[in-house]
């Protein structure tokens, strides 16, 4: 027998973020790093623990490997629970067959047994592409309070970008009257999040209709919305102040990762009564060296730095070497930057290696485009990577020093792989 | 691996009073974001121990509250993981004498007849090194032996505080003599707190040793050297010994060589646990300038921080000048403040333009949770 939940959370995580170009090769946009230690969906599964929602499905679908070894069994976000806690949801088969999931609605829809095991009155949507931090359960209180059948969270955008959303107009009380995808006109700045609660009663029935019409794309934004407004369902905006950001682009990812910077950083993570938590590999604390320097950035653990840093983000494990210099990058876990290397205005992903004397990028400024280095790629010593250039493998494998490489092997064979140590390490037994 | 793992959680507990007034030398902070116990129980699990016991005598609190359900270092489990001994009374009301490790090990023997490993392996809290002990025991095994100690040679000739454990070792790695000391020539082999012993073998020498009025456990051993197969094994990589707040401080900034970080954080397959809090990375301001230093996550440096140790969570503002000092988790250190050779406590506020210092060989250490 399960409990009863008052609310279940479904996560949407199946997006594949193909304008994050090389670093979602091999990766769900969810599982793509963030901020140092992070990883896109933190924000989303921590929201919900913080908001008291303790049964989370995450339906994926895209290159799921990665993000289900993260999220595992869910006790990095305290959702490791006898009855409900957090549950990947990958398409399946059935009795009469199976397919992918077709669109964000009839991913929901081909899981309505999963929400129903929990008998929950209401039902949250979400996406695990989004960074802010957000309490739930006020919206919830605010959807019971209007007796609301939807309610959809909205954020003040600057009018003039107000096109790029898909806009709500509505009355004074709140109430929704008209939605809008991506208005050329937008009459409201109340830009969907892409946050939805709904009566679960009240979701099924649209779900189960909208399964039904075969013209149908099966999405939340595109039909079930339209459906229920037309249908003259109670659908409220619940507006939601705060920091907020769509990282699907690569010029998006990199903004997200410089709001952490500075005295007082828009996107502030140091708060302690709102937790963003994440899955922890064991690292040492970071070391600076005697003639390394560090400014405007944010460094994590394990990090040593001999070269110079500034207005940038490094996650763990990142060597920098005497002479290197970052400036205006994002520099993912385990990555190599030998000496005389300059990155600027990059992002780079994982375990990559730059060989002495490599230049990735250009200054940051006006006509320079961002550059990106996919996971794993190795850039020759005294190799140019042109600005805007996004390199998803070696295009030359590159000769480095032999020392070098058994130097790294250790690192590079360590990144992310808590699984693969566990095997190492009983085999050793 | 076959053996179980106890250790010692409450040894030496007076050895530095200004840290252990609060805690027990097992959860003394340590190099940024540990604590002492951190070393022997990521070893145990590094080694593929999945049991182990940890003896406890008072003022345990602070350790257990680190531990939790030994989740970090994989020790929470169904079959085996960790357990905390804590004293108990008897049938008669009356505590279980935990005077000395005899006593001690012989009120767990219910613990150690009901556990199925063949092998024990005995460690103190304090140990801070990275040892596989699978190494320990094969040759432990390859041996023959009773017992295996492990040592470590003297780099250089010391005088300790307390008296400590040398062993003679001949050519055959036989353990001929064991002492105590309180000076030890350089190359002298010292023992570094860690011993394998077989279940039975140990069960059996706990009861004779006892009956015999022992009181010492190394002592027991010292006078049966010749009698027993004791071997020795050599320990060559780094390992810090802390027995005052001076030595306290050398180690922690002995982990600014790279070297040493190597030693005991990167080797492969071989990582240090400690529990997790959630903190995010840490800030640099604009005016940061750090050299030749550690740092541990959470913080935010807007100053000035030189061959340090900086703990998660500690705030240094601006013109803030830290040198060759120990800075514990959750400081403040307020602008224009200036701190040499010194040693905080966790929780503790530095107003403005405060200038405190001590010396190279006498750290000044500032108490839990003060405001200067």
């Amino acid at each position: 027998m399960y409990r009863k939940k008052k609310c279940v959370a479904m996560l949407l995580a199946g997006g594949q973020g193909s304008r994050l170009y090389a670093l979602t090769k091999q990766i769900a946009k969810p599982a793509v790093h963030f901020g140092g230690k992070y990883r896109i969906i933190d924000f989303t599964l921590s929201n919900c623990i913080n908001s008291g929602i303790d049964t989370v499905g995450v339906l994926t679908q895209y290159q799921p490997l990665e993000l289900n070894d993260y999220i595992d069994n869910g006790e990095p976000w305290d959702l490791d629970r006898q009855y409900g806690g957090v549950h990947i949801l990958p398409p399946y088969q059935g009795v009469e067959g199976g397919d992918w999931y077709k669109g964000t609605a009839n991913a929901i829809y081909q899981n309505m047994n999963f929400i129903d095991r929990y008998k929950p009155d209401y039902v949250i949507i979400l996406s695990g592409d989004h960074i802010y931090k957000m309490d739930y359960n006020k919206m919830l209180e605010y959807h019971i309070e209007k007796n609301a059948d939807c309610t959809i969270a909205v954020l003040s955008v600057p009018m003039e970008e107000a096109s790029r959303f898909g806009i709500m107009n509505t009355n004074e009380d709140g109430r929704i009257y008209e939605f809008e995808e991506k208005p050329k006109k937008p009459k409201s700045n109340k830009a969907s999040m892409g946050v939805y609660i709904f009566k679960k009663e009240a979701l099924f029935r649209y779900l189960i209709e909208d399964e039904a019409d075969e013209f149908s794309s099966k999405d939340f934004g595109k039909n079930v919305i339209p459906a229920m407004l037309n249908g003259g369902e109670k659908m409220y905006a619940y507006p939601f102040e705060g920091y907020w950001k769509d990282v699907g682009t690569l010029q998006s990812l990199w903004e997200g990762n410089m709001d952490l910077l500075g005295e007082n950083p828009n996107l502030d993570l140091r708060d302690s009564k709102w937790k963003i938590s994440y899955r922890h590999y064991p690292d040492h604390p970071h070391y600076i060296g005697k003639n390394g320097s560090v400014k405007n950035s944010v460094i994590a653990e394990g990090c040593e730095i001999y070269g110079t840093v500034s207005n940038s983000v490094l996650f763990s494990g990142v060597i920098v070497e005497k002479g290197a210099v970052i400036k205006d990058s994002v520099v993912m876990s385990n990555t190599y930057v030998g000496e005389g290397a300059s990155v600027n205005y990059s992002i780079i992903d994982s375990s990559v290696v730059i060989g002495s004397n490599g230049k990735v990028g250009a200054k940051r400024e006006e006509g320079v485009d961002l550059t990106v280095l996919g996971s794993g790629v190795k850039v020759k010593e005294g190799a140019v990577i042109k600005s805007g250039e996004i390199i998803e493998k070696d295009t030359e494998m590159p000769e480095l020093d032999e020392l070098l490489m058994n130097r790294l092997s250790s690192i590079l064979n360590t990144t992310e792989t808590k699984q693969e140590k566990h095997i190492e390490r009983e085999a050793v037994e | 691996m076959n053996a179980l793992g106890i250790i010692f959680s409450n040894i030496r507990d007076k050895q530095v009073p200004e840290i252990t007034k609060n805690r027990i030398m097992a959860s003394v902070p340590f190099g940024g974001r540990y604590r002492l116990i951190d070393f022997v129980l990521s070893n145990m699990t590094n080694s593929g121990i999945i049991k182990t016991g940890i003896i406890t005598r008072y003022n345990y609190q602070n350790m257990m509250d680190h531990i939790g359900t030994g989740k970090a270092w994989d020790l929470a489990r169904k079959r085996g993981g960790i357990r905390v001994l804590q004293p108990y009374v008897d049938e008669f009301e009356e505590f279980v004498p935990m005077d000395n490790r005899l006593e001690t090990l012989k009120g767990i023997m219910s613990y150690l007849d009901k556990s199925e490993e063949e092998y024990v392996v005995l460690s103190d809290c304090d140990v801070i090194c990275n040892i596989s002990y699978s190494d320990v025991l094969k040759q432990h095994q390859k041996n023959g032996a009773d017992i295996t100690i492990v040592y470590k040679k003297n780099d250089k000739d010391n005088h300790w505080k307390d008296k400590r454990i040398s062993l003679k070792v001949d050519e055959n790695n036989r353990v001929t003599k064991i002492k105590k000391a309180r000076t030890t020539k350089k190359g002298t082999p010292i023992y570094i707190g860690t011993m394998v012993v077989g279940k039975e073998f140990l069960k059996n020498h706990i009861l004779i040793a006892c009956n015999k009025g022992y009181k010492s456990l190394h002592q027991y051993w010292a006078d049966h050297t010749s009698d027993m197969n004791i071997l020795g094994y050599e320990f060559t990589e780094y390992y810090a010994y802390i027995d005052s707040l001076h030595t306290y401080l050398n180690s922690n900034l002995d982990l600014l060589d790279i070297n040493v970080r190597e030693d005991l954080f990167r080797k492969p397959y071989r990582p240090i646990y400690t529990s997790v809090n959630d903190s995010p990375p840490t800030t640099y301001g604009e005016d940061a300038v750090v050299e030749n230093s550690i740092i541990a996550d959470g913080c935010v440096i807007n100053g000035t921080v030189k061959n340090s140790i900086i703990f998660r969570g500690v705030k240094v503002e601006k013109n803030a000048t830290i040198s060759n000092s120990v800075v514990m988790q959750d400081n403040i250190i307020g602008p224009n403040a200036t701190l040499n050779h010194i040693v905080t406590d966790k929780n503790v506020v530095i107003g403005d333009h405060r200038t405190l210092c001590g010396h190279e060989t006498h750290p000044f250490f500032i108490d839990k949770g003060s405001v200067i």
